[in-house]
């Protein structure tokens, strides 16, 4: 699809996202005339809904209407469910595209969270997957995912704009999963994209005398202290985030640029990252970390 | 519910249920056509959908397709997917008030043409077939599309008809006579065109055809899918309007009625 295409779809895409003010007077409705001597014919095709895994349903969350697969069950009557979205042509290395019954969706692999099972019967079914693509997608899912091949780190680009949209509309649900590593564009759609070029010494040859350096330096640079935060790493080398004790437990956003990619109720920490080999300092610029409370 | 034309929303709601439930009204009871197309039209303008079918329409006219070959294509692909889910809609139907379930049936009519909007400004992008080798496509082993889906697809479906043109505008009686032939020759009745003519010539005469088809599709871009819907769905309408002719060969006629599969 070029790149004016791709503008107009997301102008669809973004108009899906919000509700007009209100329904459209009957005399400025458009009508709707068809072909004549034409007749319509269908393919038979149904599909079968499970009682929950498999199924794709829309469930409200906020002012949004989330498209998701239910996957599995999961601990204390929750289940995990996957952002689904009917806008194809926006998919990147982290989706799979997936058919249900005569339509194909994009399955948003790095966009997961969990739904309470009065959730999951209130929401709305609209399809299922058939027991062959259930078993590949799950399949898919335990694998490592596939290496991007387009180098898009423009955070503006209607590519990436759709992806941090998608993310922001589960925002909530996701900060239901503490204990799982935030979603963050800056690591997702630059860093892992090409991560010379937006941390230049990030992939920097450093050298032997360097690494002395480097080791030398490290136990300063492993920590980087903020007014309402500390950023850390763990044994596994993960960015922690561990806010200030007079913040946690309340509820709070965290920041990166203008983007949130957490808010809900400050846990101890917070994962960033699972991988990012560079100094929490330089992880902070990067990232433009920040982190406030918030009003309910 | 409000009233909407001159028929309730509730009214609008069990015509589309019925259309739901026996899809073939659709083709010989005019009213219920007629109450489906306005059921569309309110899911179409309600606040959720508004601002999306604008912008398709706005779409549809700057590539310079129909508004009624959107809106056929749009309700087909509507009907289409909600028929997939019929057995959850009936069982919904089954659980609650007809004014609830007209209500639920309104959202989920809602949600389900947000997904048709998509797949129409998609495939106007005409952007199939160009999905990133990166992409893990697990869309099952069977990906074919059959063609009754396919005759919803607005770019293919604006191809087809093309073609159905250029045959039309272009090509000689007795050239299409062949093609007519070789549709029908393939159905219980058989076919009585070309019956003076030779099973060799008859073979050679469908392989020089189907040549020159492909040579029209190819000239005007017209993909292979399309081919194929134009010879399912629009062949049989140039058949029987195309008179039947014992040979190939330039000669005075006598008409008779085209063959009908």
């Amino acid at each position: 699809m070029n790149d004016m295409n791709k503008e107009r779809l997301y102008e669809v895409y973004l108009a899906s996202l919000k509700s007009g003010v209100e329904d459209i007077p009957e005399s400025e409705m458009q009508e709707i005339n068809l072909p004549e001597d034409e007749n319509f014919s269908f393919e038979d095709n149904r599909v079968v809904f499970t009682e929950a895994e498999g199924n794709i349903i829309v469930v409200e969350a906020g002012k949004y209407e989330i498209w998701c697969l239910i996957l599995e069950d999961a601990p204390n009557g929750m289940y995990k469910a996957f952002k689904i979205s009917p806008f194809t042509a926006f998919a990147s290395e982290y989706d799979l595209l997936i058919r249900a019954g005569s339509s194909i969706y994009l399955l948003e692999m790095d966009n997961s969270f969990l739904l309470s099972s009065d959730e999951v019967r209130e929401g709305i079914p609209i399809s299922a997957v058939d027991e062959e693509v259930f078993i590949a997608i799950k399949a898919q899912l335990q694998q490592s995912r596939a290496q991007a091949s387009l180098k898009n780190t423009d955070l503006k680009h209607p590519d990436n704009l759709f992806r941090i949209l998608e993310h922001e509309q589960t925002l909530g649900l996701r900060s239901r999963q503490v204990s799982a590593p935030l979603w963050i564009p800056q690591i997702s759609l630059q860093y892992e994209r090409e991560a010379a070029a937006v941390i230049p010494a990030a992939a920097a040859d450093i050298g032997v005398a360097g690494a002395f350096e480097v080791l030398r330096r490290q136990q300063d640079e492993n920590v980087y202290f903020a007014k309402e935060y500390t950023l850390h790493k763990n044994e596994r080398h993960e960015l922690i985030l561990s806010p200030d004790q007079g913040y946690v437990s309340q509820k709070a956003e965290v920041r990166c640029g203008d983007i949130v990619v957490f808010r809900g109720i400050l846990p101890e920490s917070l994962i960033l990252a699972s991988f990012l080999p560079v100094s929490t300092l330089k992880a902070q610029r990067f990232l433009d970390i920040n982190l406030k409370t918030i009003k309910e | 519910m409000g009233k909407m034309y001159e028929h309730s929303l509730s009214d609008l709601a069990e015509a589309f249920w019925r259309a739901l439930s026996n899809p073939d009204v659709l083709d010989r009871d005019r009213t219920t056509l007629d109450m489906v197309k306005a059921w569309m039209r309110t899911c179409l303008h309600s606040k959720a959908r508004v601002a999306q079918f604008k912008l398709v329409l706005e779409l549809a006219r700057q590539q310079q397709y129909s508004f009624n070959d959107l809106n056929y294509c749009l309700m087909g692909l509507l009907l289409q997917k909600m028929l997939e889910i019929k057995s959850k809609l009936e069982s919904k139907r089954m659980e609650y008030e007809p004014e609830h379930f007209h209500r639920y049936l309104f959202k989920t009519t809602s949600i389900i043409l947000l997904k048709c909007l998509t797949d129409l400004c998609e495939t106007m992008g005409n952007n199939h077939n160009e999905y990133p080798q990166t992409w893990v496509d697990v869309r099952g082993e069977n990906t074919y599309k059959s063609l009754e889906t396919i005759q919803y697809n607005i770019s293919q479906r604006k191809q087809a008809l093309l073609l159905k043109q250029m045959i039309k505008d272009n090509w000689q009686e007795r050239e299409l006579n062949v093609l007519c032939h070789d549709l029908e020759s393939g159905s219980k009745a058989g076919s009585a065109r070309l019956a003076d003519e030779s099973r060799d010539n008859v073979y050679q005469l469908h392989k020089r055809t189907r040549d020159k088809l492909k040579q029209t599709m190819e000239t005007h871009e017209i993909s292979e899918t399309a081919g194929k819907l134009f010879i399912w769905k629009y062949l049989q309408d140039l058949c029987q309007n195309c008179p039947v002719l014992r040979t190939y060969r330039e000669m005075g006629h006598t008409h008779t009625t085209g063959g009908k599969i």
